[in-house]
């Protein structure tokens, strides 16, 4: 039950390397979930892709040029961005990745244009307005499931969505 | 609510365990393709979202077959620390 499958060989494993990496600093704490007596939680998905009503969720650190940017660290605010924000228009602040490309092109880590010419197509049912961006350098995982996740679930249940599709940068 | 999550970080999804992921082999920061692709941007994302809806197995983590289409060293530097420059404040810095 709740099993993942193969890892990929080829599968980075970023949870040795950073351990290695900051083998300076004390361990950091990641969230381990044993499947086996905390199973992952199933809503099933009862519709085909094409009549799916998705939400974009990205912890990219993307904004608009209007709205303030995100804290460096630990910042569980969101920001609403528009499904027809222009390109030029979109921002990156995030402390935990390598932005220069996400700050040439928001699209490889919050694909606004990629959904909405989807739903135009009728592959995806429809995309929710406006997508939801956060950032997601947040080390508290407290802060994460009792301040920002329900905040996230009360806009979707809003955008009367039927599938939450979060994107990490 | 039903949930799809994106990873290009396989080991860190598999410890929280989401109930249905589809893991891409890219660099962190391209989670949904490279800069200036739309074209691979919307095959990804639609690969993605066909994937996950298949996912019948609480849990699963679905592989897509994309690979990343730039620079193959980057796997190599991915928080390695042979790669990774220390800062004036003696821990690694990012990017």
């Amino acid at each position: 039950m709740g099993e993942p499958g193969r890892r990929p060989e080829h599968a980075v494993r970023y949870i040795d390397r950073t351990r290695e990496l900051y083998s300076r600093q004390a361990p950091y704490r990641w969230v381990v979930n044993d499947r086996r007596t905390d199973p992952p939680p199933w809503a099933p998905i009862t519709k085909p892709l094409s009549a799916l009503r998705v939400s974009l969720i990205g912890s990219g650190g993307v904004h608009r040029d209007d709205q303030d940017p995100f804290h460096f660290r630990n910042d569980t605010s969101i920001r609403e961005v528009p499904l027809e924000t222009p390109a030029a228009r979109l921002r990156v602040s995030h402390f935990g990745y390598d932005v220069r490309d996400a700050e040439r092109d928001a699209g490889c880590v919050l694909p606004l244009r990629a959904v909405r010419e989807l739903a135009r197509e009728g592959v995806v049912g429809s995309v929710a307005g406006p997508a939801l961006s956060f950032m997601g350098g947040i080390y508290s995982a407290r802060r994460v499931r009792d301040e920002l996740a329900p905040t996230l679930l009360d806009f979707v249940l809003r955008q009367k969505a039927d599938l939450a599709y979060l994107v990490p940068a | 609510m039903p949930t799809l999550c994106m990873t290009s970080a396989w080991d860190i999804t598999r410890a929280v365990a989401p109930p249905r992921s589809v893991f891409v082999h890219h660099p962190l920061g391209h989670q949904t393709g490279a800069p200036g692709d739309a074209e691979g941007q919307r095959a990804l994302v639609r690969a993605a979202l066909e994937a996950g809806v298949a996912v019948e197995r609480p849990g699963e983590i679905a592989p897509l077959p994309q690979r990343w289409p730039g620079d193959a060293g980057w796997e190599k530097r991915a928080y390695s620390a042979e790669h990774t420059p220390t800062g004036p404040d003696g821990k690694p810095m990012r990017g």
